[in-house]
């Protein structure tokens, strides 16, 4: 192809033939030169270009020139320490090279000495192998003139601002710049000080016009400074000096992508478009070629800018990412995070006795607590190795653009790690013999308050001389602590281990980093540390900047369901470059969210957790013995499935058609997405009558609390609907209150009754005189347990008569209840008991027992009475509805223990004492699903009884998980409540459909399937939703 | 699944306690059934007959009835050729307070008194009915001819 061609058919330009010409050819011909105009600009150009072409745009470019240089002073777009250190790189080696790439404020003035010093040093470039290759280009004139360039004439480009290359002529006159195309890569790729573009004139006329094409041959070498380890990634570091944390956070978290990052944005595709221009590809193999991960790259980067403007839309939500990580995606990380090392004894003064895997899992953690750089020699997934024109090798990250001469490698450069053992296998333990088993001094760890006390009664426990482990716990509100701390830190022991809470971290972060951040920890262990998983929480932040060497996250589930969760513990424990968010969101993240690069985005997540994660499940194997690591006593699960008694039946399905029918109306209005936060209270309400009908005449305090913990259900999106529409919803919510309803009012009147009838005293004498305990009950033949009476004043077994009404409900509801003795009509409502403390007959307090407390006191009577009694524990999400099992229980002669959020770390660890300790086998001890269903080891109970179903069964498997733990040694029984023909039920089958739902992609997709959950619930034609 | 103490209680009794013409002894292998020895009540059709049932006490006893089938062919108004009974306290009227003993002690009443009003053996009633001679001699018979 004839090179001039395009030169011949853009021919020189006739003035005077211009004024003949529409607005539209101007336009293109000035656009040809000036690139893309807006309408404004063109106006404002017109007039000129319209007398003369030629100045009006030398004009122009002249007064764009000057802005761009104003620009620059102001912005300097790498930071100037950055600069500065890049130059003292380059400039070992090229002298004098920064002219064309900073301080050029006077461009316009000849530097002509300086660059002839570099042309010269240029040909020293060619002798070190940095030269890539070289390609044809074409650029455009932006002044006319004579004598302007010559065939051989080295022309320089220069670019300050990633989009814009200028061309200057050996007498540093910018008469040129780069086409569009060109300029998309050369541009970055000097303003980053990555190349250098030896440019030679092939082609130019000698008298030169604007617009005027001049070719040229372009020598691209990458400068020594390509290849400094300063990319910008870095500078997001944990050792960041303290006064610039400040507003390090505040790039990190608001604005979705800072400069640099916006930067490296540029640099990186420009880096794959020039590589792919001179033909450069891997010279490796295996892995994605260069072509695959170039449109990987290429694609990843639109939709991460549109992704990242999209969010920044919805100030203060990080959730835009649907990155839910389902079960087989999860199992995928964790393979291979079981090390094969060989056991290892943890220090003689360290009291317990470890298993076998536990010692094998101590020799992992000494490893990576001792070492720095563990080498391994693979090349790092994301890099690929390249060649210069030479021959010689160097490496390319595509997609950071960063480039190494020497081979990079998965090396993880920090100690400490992620122990992620499944729960019950021993992860305090480990911990400890960890610290007991190192020099290492001092240990910080942060625990959840419940734990707080567990942690330092094993730490103590764990010590066989005193002198060897002091322990402090860092947590109150003492003025005196930091003192204290002080005084503890200067104490003899050989090691000192401080424990504290994520409250003390976060507090003391938000008050200017007193207290612990005023010390260099030796080793930091943050326990359960799935607690920071939303990077953007206080403590989250606070964690993050915590000091020490050696930091560890300790945690069952490192991913709880969505893959940024794992990022916050990378974070925290400082693996570079994942610690960098926009890093991450680029290459896991978003890779993530695309159903066509997920599988690359997950091997890569794995190559990042493995050498730094160790997790071993309950189910794996010992690879000597080959049985289970941890031989846990079998538990059992049973769904019992109980029925509403007729009241509570009717105020349900009153409820009930009330919230479809408002459901309903809403998703007729269209406004059902919208108002999905109330909806959901509606729902809540639904599944308080399962639990008890008096739930819904709860203060509006206690409400409130239970509805915050309802959230979970709506991941991610829907926390965000929340904050857009929270004014409404709070409307919404006064609005939809049904406990307002006077409807409802009635039937809770009618459940609470209490009944009265006028005995004849001849029969309360009668029965009063003799026990009826002593007597067979007339359904079991057994002497009567808690024996009730009917209208009729028959009696039988409390459990027995309650079957019998039950039965007789099954069989035929329309059919009157009849006694069970004579048969005449009874009312289940109007039952009584022999009350002797008033010497009478009292009506049984049906009223204040929902069926489900019911059914829990009577399998709770069973078990205690049976051989196999044991100590039981009781989970609900709703306080308020333990509050009232609470009250039925210790009226039923248990022993009751109580442990919910609103109790101090004081009462709570009180609590799980006692709970311990009490010898009796009545003990039930009262649990709020959510601050006690995590961490607590309870193995003193044999029996668990979850009150009420929550939206994901995981909640409730950690939950059981704190009876069916390590150290239980008996079968262990669970029992799940569900309401027959109601909410409860239906939530059971969106647990089931969970997994499915956590593979959905889209947005859109998200939502209608929580309509969809919701139509679930409430029964709704599928039409309605759609 | 183990034997409710009820049924193990109503089963000594039966024994050390025995109504007078009937006899009820659970199978070896289940306990839960039982084979009935039913006499005819004096002064009626079935008088000198002994007749054979079979007893059977369901998972949720006393909740629901024991199921209870004559195998002696019997000619009355209220049992089927089946040997199916027609009787109010095996069906709705049964309470969990009544057992094995009353239960048979209703069957023994119902042979007394025949109720062709509510009828489960059509045939049989009609004739009872049009005829009560004629069913009571015939019932006699099948007496004889299946019950001796």
């Amino acid at each position: 192809m004839d090179p001039f061609a395009r030169f011949r058919q853009a021919g020189p330009d006739q003035p005077s033939f211009f004024d003949s010409l529409k607005d539209n050819e101007l336009k293109s011909r000035l656009e040809q030169v000036l690139g893309p105009l807006s309408p404004s600009l063109f106006v404002k150009l017109k007039p000129k270009a319209e007398a003369d072409f030629e100045e009006a745009v030398t004009e122009y470019l002249a007064e764009e020139d000057l802005k761009q240089e104003k620009k620059e002073e102001e912005v300097l777009f790498v930071d100037d320490v950055n600069n500065t250190h890049e130059q003292d790189i380059s400039s070992q080696l090229i002298p004098n090279n920064s002219g064309s790439t900073t301080k050029s404020n006077d461009s316009d003035l000849p530097v002509s000495s300086s660059i002839k010093v570099e042309s010269a040093k240029v040909e020293e470039i060619n002798d070190i192998p940095y030269h890539l290759g070289s390609f044809q280009a074409d650029i455009w004139c932006t002044r006319s003139g004579s004598n302007l360039t010559k065939f051989g004439e080295e022309l320089t480009f220069e670019s300050h601002d990633y989009t814009l290359a200028r061309v200057s002529n050996s007498d540093g006159v910018y008469f040129a710049r780069a086409r569009e195309e060109d300029a998309k890569y050369i541009a970055p790729l000097i303003a980053s000080n990555v190349c250098q573009f030896k440019s030679t004139v092939i082609y130019a006329d000698s008298k030169l016009r604007l617009g005027s094409t001049v070719f040229i041959q372009v020598d691209c070498y990458l400068l020594p400074s390509a290849f400094a380890d300063n990319i910008n990634f870095q500078k997001d570091s944990n050792d960041v000096p303290k006064q610039t944390k400040k507003s390090k956070l505040k790039t990190f978290d608001e604005s979705k992508e800072t400069k640099e990052e916006v930067s490296v944005r540029l640099r990186q595709s420009a880096l794959v478009t020039l590589f792919e221009k001179l033909g450069i590809y891997k010279s490796n193999k295996g892995g994605s070629g260069l072509n695959r991960s170039r449109k990987d790259t290429i694609s990843s980067i639109p939709t991460n800018k549109l992704k990242i403007e999209k969010s920044d839309l919805i100030s203060g939500s990080e959730d835009s990412a649907n990155d839910e990580v389902t079960s087989e995606q999860l199992d995928f990380f964790y393979k291979n995070t079981y090390k094969e090392v060989e056991e290892l004894e943890p220090s003689p003064c360290f009291a317990f006795n470890l298993f076998s895997y536990q010692k094998r899992g101590l020799a992992w953690l000494m490893e990576r607590d001792n070492t720095v750089n563990t080498q391994n020699d693979d090349l790092h997934p994301l890099w690929s190795e390249m060649r210069f024109n030479n021959g010689d090798l160097f490496y390319a990250n595509l997609n950071s653009g960063e480039l190494s001469l020497s081979k990079p490698t998965m090396g993880s450069r920090k100690r400490g790690g992620i122990l992620a053992d499944e729960m019950g296998l021993g992860k305090t333990i480990s911990v400890l013999a960890l610290i007991y088993s190192t020099s290492a001094n001092t240990t910080l760890i942060v625990a959840p308050m419940s734990l707080l006390s567990q942690w330092e009664s094993e730490t103590l426990r764990a010590r066989k001389n005193p002198k060897d482990c002091g322990c402090f716990v860092y947590y109150g509100n003492n003025s005196n602590l930091s003192a204290q701390l002080n005084e503890f830190l200067d104490s003899g022991f050989d090691r000192k281990v401080i424990i504290t809470t994520y409250g003390i971290v976060a507090s003391e972060h938000k008050r200017n980093n007193v207290g612990l951040f005023n010390h260099n920890f030796d080793r930091i262990v943050l326990d359960e540390a799935h607690m920071i998983k939303n990077r953007t929480t206080q403590t989250a932040k606070a964690c993050f900047d915590l000091r020490g060497q050696r930091r560890w996250a300790v945690t069952g589930t490192p991913i709880v369901n969505r893959l940024e969760d794992l990022y916050s513990l990378i974070k925290f424990i400082g693996i570079e470059p994942w610690d960098n968010f926009a890093f991450w969101r680029a290459f896991i993240g978003d890779k993530f969210e695309n159903e066509e690069t997920r599988e690359s985005a997950m091997r890569t997540v794995q190559a990042v957790v493995v050498p730094i994660c160790l997790r071993r499940s309950k189910s794996m194997k010992d690879p000597i013995t080959g049985k289970n690591l941890v031989e846990l006593p079998p538990k059992t699960i049973e769904i019992k499935r109980i029925r509403f008694s007729e009241n509570e039946q009717n105020l349900y399905t009153y409820l009930f058609t009330r919230v479809r029918n408002s459901v309903q109306s809403k998703v007729l209005e269209g406004t059902a997405s919208s108002k999905y936060t109330a909806i959901l209270a509606l729902l809540l309400r639904l599944r308080q009558v399962c639990c008890h009908p008096l739930l819904l005449k709860q203060s509006t305090s206690d409400k409130s609390e239970d509805f915050a913990t309802s959230q979970p259900v709506v991941p991610p999106d829907a926390k965000r609907i929340k904050i857009e529409k929270d004014v409404e919803t709070l409307e919404d919510l006064s609005a939809t209150d049904l406990s307002l309803d006077s409807g409802i009012d009635i039937l809770l009147e009618k459940f609470s009754e209490v009944s009265s009838i006028e005995f004849e005293p001849e029969a309360i004498e009668r029965l009063l005189n003799h026990a009826l305990e002593d007597e067979e009950c007339p359904i079991c033949s057994e002497n009567m347990t808690d024996p009730i009476l009917t209208e009729c004043l028959h009696a039988a077994c409390r459990d027995c008569l309650f079957t019998h009404i039950e039965y007789s409900k099954k069989k035929d509801s329309t059919t009157d209840l009849k006694c069970h003795f004579c048969r005449a009509p009874i009312d289940s409502s109007r039952l009584f008991v022999v009350d002797r403390n008033k010497n009478g007959i009292s009506p049984l307090n049906t009223s204040v027992q929902s069926t489900k407390i019911r059914t829990l006191i009577s399998m709770l009577r069973k078990t205690t009475a049976t051989n196999k009694a044991g100590k039981a524990v009781v989970f609900s999400q709703f306080t308020s509805f333990l509050d009232l099992i609470q009250r039925e229980l210790i009226d039923s002669g248990f022993k009751v223990f109580r442990f919910d959020g609103s109790m101090s770390m004081n009462e709570r660890n009180t609590a799980v004492q006692n709970f311990k300790s009490e010898k009796s086998q009545n003990a039930v001890f009262l649990l709020s699903l959510k601050a006690g269903g995590v961490g607590l080891n309870l193995v003193a109970a044999k029996y668990a009884y979850l009150m009420d179903p929550w939206w994901s069964y995981a909640v409730e498997s950690q939950a059981i998980d704190r009876i069916h733990r390590m150290g239980q040694t008996e079968q262990v029984q669970v029992i799940r409540f569900i309401v027959e023909n109601s909410i409860e039920e239906k939530m059971l089958k969106i647990q089931e459909r969970k997994s499915a739902l956590s593979s959905l992609v889209t947005e859109e997709e998200k939502q209608a399937d929580n309509l969809e959950n919701i139509r679930l619930l409430l029964d709704l034609p599928e039409k309605n939703l759609t | 699944m183990a034997l409710p103490k009820r049924i193990i209680k109503e089963t000594e009794r039966l024994v050390t306690d025995p109504v007078s013409g009937i006899i009820a002894t659970p199978h070896e292998e289940n306990l839960r059934y039982f084979d009935v020895s039913l006499e005819g009540p004096p002064g009626t059709p079935y008088e000198g007959g002994v007749f054979k049932l079979e007893l059977f006490l369901p998972e949720d006893y006393p909740m629901t009835a024991p199921r209870l089938r004559f195998l002696t062919r019997i000619y009355h108004p209220n049992i089927d050729r089946l040997g199916r009974i027609c009787l109010d306290v095996l069906k709705d009227h049964w309470s969990p307070a009544m057992q094995i003993r009353t239960i048979l002690l209703s069957v023994q009443a119902l042979l007394s008194s025949p109720n062709p009003d509510d009828p489960l053996a059509n045939d049989v009633a009609a004739i009872w009915k049009e005829n009560e001679p004629l069913a009571v001699q015939t019932a006699k018979e099948w007496t004889e001819k299946y019950a001796m």
